[in-house]
C-alpha cells in the first residue's frame, strides 16, 4: 500500500513504460532447448484416449467444455496462459482416467482452478468456478477433484504453454519490426 | 505417514511445521513440511503448489531435492532432502570470521543454482539467506520456493510484493512490475555482500518506505550509472521519483564492502545488472574447482 504512489506514476506513464527484452531468457538457446525438451514431457500419454479409455465422453463433449472453460476465462478476463495451461491438464488427465459424461465440466473446473493458481495472483475463487457451472459442480466436489487431479498428475503442472514459445521464436526471426507491432502479434 | 518417524521440530515454514524425519525402510534423514489444508479455504494454497511443481522439474544438486508428496483430505506433506542447517545458523557460529575460500564456494554455488533455474525458465524472487541451507559437505541448497515461478512472456506484469524485502532490487521496490531474471541477481550481490561482511544485512529496512529511503542513499551515489542500455523505460519512471529524496551520505555501506564483483551485480539498472551465466564466468571464480563449474 506504500508503493500506491509509485505505482500511480507509473500508470501514467504506461504507454512509454515496457520492460525490455530479457537477454538472458531470449540470447541463450539452452532456454529454447529446455523449453522443447520439458514441453514433450508434459505431453498426454496416449494421444487416442477417446478410441480407448473415454467410452462415456466423446469428442464433441470436450469442445463443449473447454469452449467454456474459455468463456470463463475471457469473462473473467484471466490470462490467456491460464485456459492453455487447464487444458494441458485436462486432456493428460484424460489420457489415464475414465471420466464420466456427467465429470467433465467439473474436470475443467479443477483444471481451470490450477492452472490460475499457477499462473495468477489471486486465483479463481472455487465459488466463482460453481457459479459459472450454474451450481451443477459444488465446493466439495472442486477441493476432492483437486487432489485427485493432482496426484494422478504426479503434481506435475508445469506443462509449457504455446505462449513459452512466442517470444522465443520472435527473437529468432530478427524481425526489426517497431515494439508496438510485435505487441499487437502478441496479442 | 507410518513410513517416516518423525524424530524433531526443525522450525515454521511458509505455511506450515517443518519437521526432521526417518525413513523406516531405508533409514534416510529427511524434512518433512507440513502443509494444512483448511476446509474453508482455497483448497491446496498457490504457494505451495508452485513450490512442489517448480521443485519436481528443477533437479540440481544446488536446489533442494523434493522426493514425495504425500496427501490426505486434511494436509499435505513434503517430503525433502535433509539438510543440516541454514545460512544464518552458520553465520551465527562463526562469530564474525569467514574463510574467503567459502565465501567464494558458496557464491558460486548459488550462481550456479541460478542459471541452472533461469535456463528452465524460472524466477526464485526469494533470495535470502535463512533460505539457503547447507548439507553437511559444505553443498548449498536454494530450500524455499514459495514464492518462485516460472516466467512465460517476460513482458508481463508480476507481482510487486515478492523477494524479502531487504533483498528486493531498487526497480520491484519502486513498483516495477515488469522484472525479469535481473531480480534474482540483485539479490544474489546482497548476500554476497553480506558474506563478505558477515551477518551484517546490506539494505536492511522495516518497511517498504524505509526500504527505499535506504536505496535512495544509494542510487543517489549510482546516478553515473543511470541512461545507459537498452529499456530503461520502466527503470526511468523510477528515477523520476528519486530525483524529488533526500541526498545522504552512504559511506557507511560501502566502505566495507565495495567489491568490483558487487559493482556489476548491484547495478540499479537492471538491464545493466550481471546475469547469472555472467557470473560463473567471472574471473573471480576462476581458481576454483572446474567441478564445482559443472551443474
Amino acid at each position: 500500500s506504500e508503493l500506491l504512489c509509485c505505482e500511480n506514476a507509473s500508470m501514467d506513464l504506461d504507454l512509454t513504460v515496457k520492460t525490455y527484452i530479457d537477454p538472458v531468457v531470449l540470447k541463450d538457446d539452452r532456454v529454447l532447448e529446455n523449453l522443447l525438451k520439458t514441453e514433450e514431457q508434459y505431453m498426454p500419454s496416449s494421444a487416442s484416449f477417446f478410441s480407448c479409455l473415454q467410452t462415456d465422453v466423446k469428442p464433441e463433449m470436450r469442445e463443449v467444455v473447454a469452449h467454456w472453460m474459455l468463456q470463463v476465462c475471457q469473462e473473467e478476463e484471466r490470462d490467456e496462459e491460464v485456459f492453455t495451461l487447464a487444458m494441458n491438464m485436462m486432456d493428460r488427465f484424460m489420457s489415464l482416467v475414465k471420466v464420466g459424461k456427467t465429470q467433465l465440466q467439473l474436470l475443467g473446473a479443477v483444471c481451470l482452478f490450477l492452472a490460475s493458481k499457477m499462473k495468477e495472483n489471486p486465483p479463481f475463487k472455487p465459488e466463482k468456478l460453481a457459479y459459472y457451472t450454474h451450481n451443477s459442480v459444488t465446493l466439495e466436489e472442486i477441493r476432492e477433484w483437486e487432489l485427485l487431479v493432482l496426484a494422478r498428475l504426479k503434481w506435475d503442472l508445469s506443462a509449457i504453454t504455446p505462449h513459452a514459445f512466442l517470444d522465443q521464436i520472435l527473437e529468432r526471426l530478427h524481425l526489426n519490426l517497431p515494439e508496438h507491432v510485435i505487441q499487437m502479434v502478441k496479442d | 505417514m507410518q513410513k517416516y518417524e518423525k524424530l524433531e521440530k526443525i522450525g515454521e515454514g511458509t505455511y506450515g511445521t517443518v519437521f526432521k524425519a526417518k525413513n523406516r525402510e531405508t533409514q534416510e534423514i529427511v524434512a518433512l513440511k507440513r502443509v494444512r489444508l483448511d476446509d474453508d479455504d482455497e483448497g491446496v494454497p498457490s504457494s505451495a503448489l508452485r513450490e512442489i511443481c517448480l521443485l519436481k522439474e528443477l533437479k540440481h544438486k544446488n536446489i533442494v531435492r523434493l522426493h514425495d508428496v504425500l496427501h490426505s483430505d486434511k494436509k499435505l506433506t513434503l517430503v525433502f532432502e535433509h539438510c543440516d542447517q541454514d545460512l544464518k545458523k552458520y553465520f551465527d557460529s562463526l562469530n564474525g570470521e569467514i574463510d574467503p575460500d567459502i565465501v567464494k564456494s558458496f557464491i558460486t554455488q548459488r550462481s550456479n543454482r541460478l542459471s541452472f533455474s533461469h535456463c528452465k525458465h524460472v524466477i526464485g524472487r526469494q533470495q535470502k539467506y535463512p533460505s539457503l541451507a547447507l548439507n553437511e559437505s559444505g553443498e548449498l541448497k536454494l530450500a524455499d520456493f514459495g514464492l518462485a515461478r516460472a516466467f512465460g512472456i517476460p513482458v508481463r506484469c508480476y507481482s510487486a510484493e515478492v523477494v524479502t524485502l531487504w533483498y528486493r532490487p531498487p526497480d520491484v521496490l519502486f513498483g516495477a512490475k515488469l522484472y525479469n531474471t535481473s531480480i534474482d541477481m540483485w539479490s544474489a550481490g546482497c548476500i554476497f555482500a553480506v558474506l563478505k561482511s558477515v551477518t551484517q544485512i546490506l539494505f536492511m529496512g522495516e518497511s517498504e518506505d524505509e526500504g527505499q529511503y535506504t536505496f535512495t542513499v544509494f542510487l543517489n551515489h549510482e546516478q553515473s550509472s543511470l541512461g545507459e542500455g537498452e529499456g530503461e523505460g520502466q527503470y526511468k519512471s523510477t528515477s523520476l521519483h528519486l530525483e524529488s529524496t533526500v541526498h545522504l551520505s552512504y559511506s557507511k555501506y560501502f566502505s566495507k564492502i565495495r567489491h568490483r564483483r558487487l559493482n556489476r551485480l548491484l547495478i540499479c539498472n537492471p538491464a545493466l545488472r550481471m546475469s547469472a551465466e555472467d557470473a560463473m564466468t567471472h574471473s573471480y571464480f576462476a581458481d576454483l574447482l572446474p567441478s564445482l563449474h559443472n551443474g
